[in-house]
This record gives C-alpha cells, structure tokens and sequence, in this order.
C-alpha cells in the first residue's frame, strides 16, 4: 500500500456527499440501461436462430434489437457522470488501477464503437437479401463478444481499485483479473443483465401491446417471454449473488452490507412471487408492483456497492491522509530554505526547533539530556559533536539511544554551530 | 393443479428461496470473518507518529529482526525510555504509563502471525535476502493504526502460503516444502 499515491491539495468542486451521491445513482441509472444492452444483444441474436421453427422468436429478436441500440447509447451518455465523479472522489485509486491495466482499459475505447457498429450492421441488414445470415449472424455475435469482454475490463479495474496491497502483485488486465473477486462478481453482473432485460422486455411489449390490441396474443406471449427471463435469472442469482459475497475480501465487509444484501434478497423473493404469481397462477399482478419492487432491490445492491467500496477504502483512504500530511508539512519545510536564487535560508535555530525540540531542551531533561549537558561536553570539540549527531550511540544509561535525525550532514553543522554560539540564558525558544 | 392452491405454494416457494438464500448470505458473513476481528490494541500506537515525526527506524523498536527467527514487539523498557518523560499529557501515554506500572508490560496483539506448522524467519528474509520491512509489512510509517498490509486478503491473522510462494517464485527465492516447513 505504499505505492498509494498522495493527494492533490485542491478543493472538490462540490460537497463531497453530492458527489458520492451522484456517482451512486447515475451509476445505478448507467448499469441499468447496461443490462438492457448486454441482455437485449443476446437475445436479440439467439433468439433469432429460433425463428425457424417458430416466427414468434424472430419477431421478439427484432423488436429488441430495435431497443439494443437506443439503449446503449442511453447507457454510454449515463456513464458519463459517475465516471467524472469516480474520478473526483477516489482519484488516487482510480486513477492507478487505470494505469495498472491500461492497455485493456484503453482499449475500450475502440472496442465499444465496434461493438456498436456490428450492431447497427446486424440490425439494419435485417431484411436485406443482399447479405447471408452468416453474415448477419457474424455482427450479432461479434456485437455479443464485445458486450461480454467489455464489463470484465471494467469490473477488473473497478475492483482492483479497491485493493492497493495488491498493486505491487498485479502488473496488468491478465493478473487484474484474479484479484478477489473479479470473476464471481462478473458472473453475477452477467445474470443480472439477463434479469433486468427480462424486466426490460416485460415493460416494453406490455406498452407496446397496449397500442396494438390487434397484435395481442403476440404482445402477450413476448411479455410472459419477458417475465420468464426476469423470473429465472433472478431466482439464479441466489447461486451467484451467494457467490459474489462469499468470496468478497474480508476488508470490504460489515454489518450495514449484510443487512443490505438481506434487505435486497426480500424484496428479491417478492419479485420472484408476484412474476410466479402472474406466469403459473392466472393472476395479473399489476406491473407498479413488480418494477417498484425490483427498483427497491437494484437501489438496495447500488448502495450495498458503494458500502463495499467505502469499507475496502477505509485504511487506504488513511494512509493516503497521512502521506499527503507528511508530503505537505516537508514541502512547507522545503519552501522555507528555497529562494530564486537558490540560497539556504535555514538557519541552526530553524533547524533544532523543527527537529530537536521533540526531544531536547536547552536547560532541561525531556527525552533525551539538556543541551546544556551537550553543550559543556562538547564546546571545544565541534567535530565531535558533529560525528556524534550524524551517528548516535547509546553512551549514557539514563536516557534512551538517540536516533539519527533526518537531516543532512551540513544541517547538522548548523545546529551544533548554533548551539555550541548559544548565550547561557540567552537562548531563543 | 388446482389454481386456487396455486399462490399458496408460489408462496410458500418464494419464503423459501428467500429463506434459503438469507441462510447462505449469513453463512457467507460467517465466513468471510471465520477468524474473528482484527485485533484491538490495548494502547492507539501511532507508527507515522514514531517513524514519520520521531525519525525512529524499525529496528530502534523491533530489534531483533535483524538477528532472529521474530522481530519481537517491544518490551515496555523501550516504551518508557522516552515516554518516562516525553508527551505525558497524551491520553494514550497515561494510559501506557498506567499500564506499566499497574502490569508490568503491555499486552500488545500481533497482527501478523504464520501457523504453527510454519517457520518463518525474519534475520533471512532481511538480512540475506536484503527486503525493506515495508515489502512485507506495508507502509507501517505512515499507519496510525497497524493493519495487515498484505499476506492475502482473505485469512485475517495468518499469512496465506499462496502470498509467500508468489513472493518466493517472482524473486527465485527456495520453494521446496521443507524451506518452510520443518
């Protein structure tokens, strides 16, 4: 941890608590429309290799993938936010575990544009003939790779961000990766986005529908289609969400995340009981209920996030005060000896009462002997004062072993010099 | 099925998942903290106070690392050397001071250990293969409170043999069983 770099002495440009506030909501904002993205790509290119046995399923794969692609670019502009805020509130880490695994975290840059051009060529060459499927079904799942190795980057980066002990141990993205607990957390993001894209799909076809009562019985088969996916991936989650906690490190637990996670995983169970009540019970629990109670759970899970982060930050987050104290109080000692023309205005005084006096004083005991003592000792044996300073030995058995203080060999001259010059009585402290 | 038993069982099905799943959570926290607490000090001991401020080298305090198999947590003589008259109105030094008088020592608590089937000694791993204290044990001088820097992030208390092995690999340091387990 003690490659935590210090931090910059400038003022945030709003409260701290808005800040950590914005990042966790538009985070939350962000990730949603994320899942409506990674989620709607998959199906929008499985699903359309079903259409052969029945035309249902291409037409479901086409009415998403006409969402894919408004809702990523919601998702890029939300992301936008709790990047900057990420960036303000935990510069230090941030910034590092970016530079640790930069060459990947850079390659987002041309890896989402990608991703989405395959998109815009797999939707837009739908009904063309002119293009195979091969062709088509190339872009769909190009589109898909790139959906899937795109949060592993940032999930790798995020946590490593979390653990500076294990900066020194990581040198990039391959190793970020086994970092605890990169993998369980990526597998239960990737379920996730299957649920609340069902969630997604449940909403959209049932508004849609709403406008096209002529088209009902489709409407109504894609939204249970919806409801089955929100229904079973979140039901799975208790396998890798169980996952994601127990392999969470030690540091970045407590109570609060316990009793957040059990909080969520009620109000999950209420989902899983009213989308069973509706699928397997002929009942029509209205959709207020549901999306209500999935909100409650995914804003419970945002905040649990920020809760993980701020435990995991704790110690870090002080020892990053501490060093940038100390940087700052040596930087303020450094400005008093500079001047344009280079000349040491430091003096003897300045010295010893900066660096001596938590030990010494002129005419009494503290820790160490009064300078008087040393004084007398040494008043015609400058140079041995000197030596004795720049290598202090246990040499009297009332007081404890000097240690050597942390100043230049010619600042110790200055000090014995300004000792050795003192008037009895006449001293300055 | 009849339909009106239907929403029963969904029920009874949905407590149950949430049943389940709250028990594996719990369990989860049980495990992540399976060997307890850090340890509390009995006296706040401030290393970026000592190192940082005071200039003391870990040596002036943990003299026998250099020498031994342990680096020893100081005997309260060092302690009281310089605390006999240095900073007594500070709370935490009457606390010490009280302590000594009342105990004799105080009963500070590690926060680095191996197991017992373990043996690890600090004169090698400072003396012959020349690591700063900092490698193992983070940057002490600028704690205000001793935490476990590094060794593993999941065992609380004890170094986790994966974290010397990848230490032991990278550096070409021995790896053969009997290196550390005698």
């Amino acid at each position: 941890m003690d490659i935590i770099p210090i931090d910059l002495p400038l003022d945030l440009p709003a409260p701290l608590w808005f800040l950590k506030f914005a990042l966790v909501a538009f985070f939350l904002l962000h990730i949603l429309f994320i899942n409506f993205m990674i989620g709607g790509t998959v199906w929008t290119v499985f699903l359309r290799m079903l259409s052969k046995e029945d035309p249902f399923w291409g037409r479901v794969a086409r009415d998403i993938g006409n969402t894919v692609t408004v809702n990523k670019s919601l998702a890029v502009v939300l992301g936008v936010a709790p990047l900057l805020a990420i960036s303000l509130v935990y510069t230090q880490f941030f910034y590092s575990s970016n530079n640790i695994t930069a060459p990947l975290w850079l390659s987002i840059i041309w890896l989402v544009p990608i991703a989405f051009i395959a998109l815009y060529i797999y939707k837009y060459t739908w009904d063309s003939p002119t293009y195979s499927m091969r062709f088509k079904y190339f872009w769909g799942l190009l589109a898909v790779a790139i959906f899937a190795f795109v949060p592993f980057i940032f999930l790798a980066n995020i946590n490593l961000m979390l653990y500076p002990d294990q900066w020194k141990n990581v040198y990039n993205f391959w190793q970020a990766i086994w970092v605890p607990n990169v993998i369980p957390r990526y597998l239960h993001f990737m379920n996730a986005s299957f649920a609340i894209s069902g969630f997604f799909a449940y909403g959209y076809f049932h508004f849609k529908g709403k406008n096209k009562p002529e088209d009902k019985a489709y409407y109504a088969r894609a939204k249970r289609l919806g409801m089955k996916w929100a229904l079973y991936a979140t039901t799975l989650q208790m396998i890798f969400g169980v996952l994601n906690y127990v392999t969470l490190p030690m540091v970045a637990d407590s109570t609060m995340v316990l009793v957040l996670i059990v909080c969520s995983v009620i109000f999950a169970g209420i989902v899983v009981y009213l989308l069973s009540l509706n699928l397997y019970a002929d009942k029509n629990v209205h959709h207020l209920w549901i999306f209500t109670a999935i909100l409650i759970v995914v804003s419970l899970m945002a905040t649990m996030r920020h809760v993980v982060r701020e435990n995991a930050l704790k110690e870090p987050n002080k020892i990053l005060a501490n060093k940038t104290a100390i940087y700052q109080a040596k930087f303020a000692s450094f400005m008093k000896t500079y001047s344009p023309s280079g000349e040491i205005k430091v003096s003897g005084v300045t010295i010893f009462q900066e660096v001596c006096t938590a030990c010494h004083a002129i005419d009494k005991k503290l820790v160490g002997p009064p300078m008087q003592y040393a004084i007398d000792k040494y008043r015609d044996d400058r140079e041995a004062m000197i030596t004795f300073v720049n290598n202090p030995k246990k040499i009297n058995k009332d007081y404890p072993v000097m240690p050597k203080p942390p100043i230049s060999t010619a600042e110790v001259a200055m000090v014995v010099d300004y000792l050795l010059n003192l008037e009895v009585g006449k001293h300055e402290q | 099925m009849n339909n009106k038993k239907m929403p029963l069982i969904l029920g009874g099905l949905s407590i149950t998942w949430i049943v389940v799943v709250i028990a594996l959570v719990y369990g989860s926290h049980l495990v992540i903290h399976r060997f307890g607490p850090l340890p509390e000090q009995p006296i706040k001991f401030s290393h970026t106070v000592h190192v940082n401020k005071l200039n003391l080298e870990c040596l002036y305090c943990h003299e026998t690392a250099e020498k031994s198999i342990h680096a020893t947590i100081p005997k309260s003589d060092v302690c009281f050397a310089c605390h006999e008259d240095a900073d007594v109105d500070n709370p935490e030094v009457e606390k010490l001071l009280a302590m000594l008088k009342k105990k004799g020592e105080i009963d500070w608590q590690r926060v680095y250990k191996v197991k017992d089937h373990v043996y690890f000694t600090h004169r090698v791993h400072t003396v012959v293969a020349k690591l700063d204290c900092q490698e193992c044990h983070g940057p002490v001088e600028n704690m205000s409170v001793a935490i476990r820097a590094s060794g593993g992030s999941s065992d609380r208390g004890f170094l986790e043999m994966g974290w010397c092995v990848t230490c032991h690999k990278k550096r070409g340091a021995p790896r053969e069983c009997i290196t550390c387990h005698k």
